[in-house]
């Protein structure tokens, strides 16, 4: 899992790396459970390493939840790079939706 | 004689395909794996949902006046939007709602005719309708922003909470946009009305009713079709709201989707294996 690194640090702490700034970036990652982690990745990794880690961090099947940033889905080799996110971005983890009826 | 596509068949069992193309930031991925959603009996997920949706923006068929006038929610959108109206008690700014805003970033939605929002809730689908043509963006009646509820079951959602909720977003959406300055004309010369919930009327549309256990996502995306066909762009509220009935489509043209859906995607899974996606090829397969 390199390159990821799923630590729930503070922003606070994470200021103390100015020479990393411009590579890598925080992002939180919010549950439906109201529940937020947050990851530290190079802005050029792939998303499906975040996404990865979160899922096994969860013990959740990765084809069970969607990702979604801003309400636009996340495809597992996006970039925040290619989708411009910012530092301190949210990101959405829904279970995927299924219905035939109410009961 | 159409020759059936195989879809066990090594080159696209891994498949998946981005819609309408990769580089579009706001695609719907689908996978190989979607298909099960797709078969007899199966309940219909949010990934087939929000492709569908897409793909039918994307044919021909519409009037392009119409279509700037749509504006269609993801899947998700109402289950956030729940969860920021239950917020709204303790939270006076309104962060949540804040939140989703971008969900929206650069459409003023009152500059729509229509706002469709799938709602899943439960185990159910259901779909609503926020109806505001002719509607001014200086001040809304009942007469010009109603919501309309279409349920596929008579027992399916409360309709009731659904207004609330609608009713709390749009009532949000406009302070916001009176806030930002979005459509005010001539340099905050005109102060818009704040919106109430009385402002907004609401009814629970009577639609045909699905016959199975399993098809309510497809009658929420044939809901979509057969109103997007019918609607204009200055329809009045009062006429929309008497425009549906049991009678309005036969059930099983809903419950035929599941078909028609299926090879669509087949056809796409294919053509993304050959490295053709190209929004136009993929239009040739609406026939």
């Amino acid at each position: 899992m390199a390159g990821v690194e799923d630590t729930p640090t503070s922003g606070e702490q994470q200021e103390k790396k100015p020479g990393d700034q411009g590579q890598h970036i925080n992002l939180k990652v919010k549950g439906q459970d109201g529940n937020d982690i947050f990851f530290r990745i190079k802005r050029s990794t792939q998303l499906r390493k975040l996404m990865n880690a979160y899922c096994d961090r969860q013990s959740i099947d990765f084809n069970a939840i969607a990702f979604l940033f801003d309400g636009r889905r996340l495809r597992g080799e996006q970039t925040p790079d290619e989708l411009e996110m910012e530092d301190g971005d949210e990101i959405d983890a829904m279970l995927h939706q299924t219905g035939g009826w109410a009961f | 004689m159409e020759e059936p596509l195989n879809i066990n068949s090594n080159s696209i069992v891994s498949g998946k395909f981005a819609y309408p193309s990769r580089n579009d930031p706001e695609a719907v991925e689908v996978l190989v794996s979607d298909l099960e959603h797709l078969q007899d009996l199966v309940f219909v997920n949010d990934t087939v949902i929000d492709f569908y949706i897409k793909y039918l923006q994307s044919t021909e068929g519409w009037c392009p006046d119409l279509k700037n006038r749509l504006h269609f929610y993801n899947s998700f959108f109402y289950k956030k939007l729940h969860e920021a109206v239950q917020s709204q008690k303790n939270d006076k700014n309104n962060r949540k709602m804040q939140k989703l805003r971008k969900w929206t970033k650069g459409i003023n939605v009152f500059e729509k005719s229509y706002l469709f929002v799938p709602i899943h809730d439960k185990l159910h689908w259901s779909l609503a309708i926020i109806c505001l043509p002719g509607a001014s963006s200086e001040a809304l009646s009942p007469d010009s922003c109603c919501i309309l509820h279409f349920d596929s079951m008579n027992n399916g959602h409360k309709s009731q909470n659904i207004f609330r909720m609608l009713r709390s977003y749009l009532m949000a959406e406009w302070e916001f946009q009176n806030e930002s300055g979005g459509i005010i004309k001539d340099a905050g010369c005109i102060k818009r009305k704040k919106l109430s919930a009385k402002d907004i009327s609401a009814r629970r549309a009577k639609v045909p009713l699905q016959e199975n256990e399993f098809d309510c996502g497809l009658f929420l995306l044939h809901f979509i079709e057969c109103f997007v066909k019918e609607a204009t762009p200055t329809l009045r509220s009062t006429e929309v709201k008497s425009k549906f009935g049991r009678d309005w489509f036969v059930p099983q043209d809903a419950s035929n989707k599941r078909e028609t859906i299926r090879k669509t995607i087949e056809n796409l899974l294919e053509i993304d294996c050959r490295g053709e996606s190209s929004p136009e090829k993929l239009n040739s397969f609406q026939e």
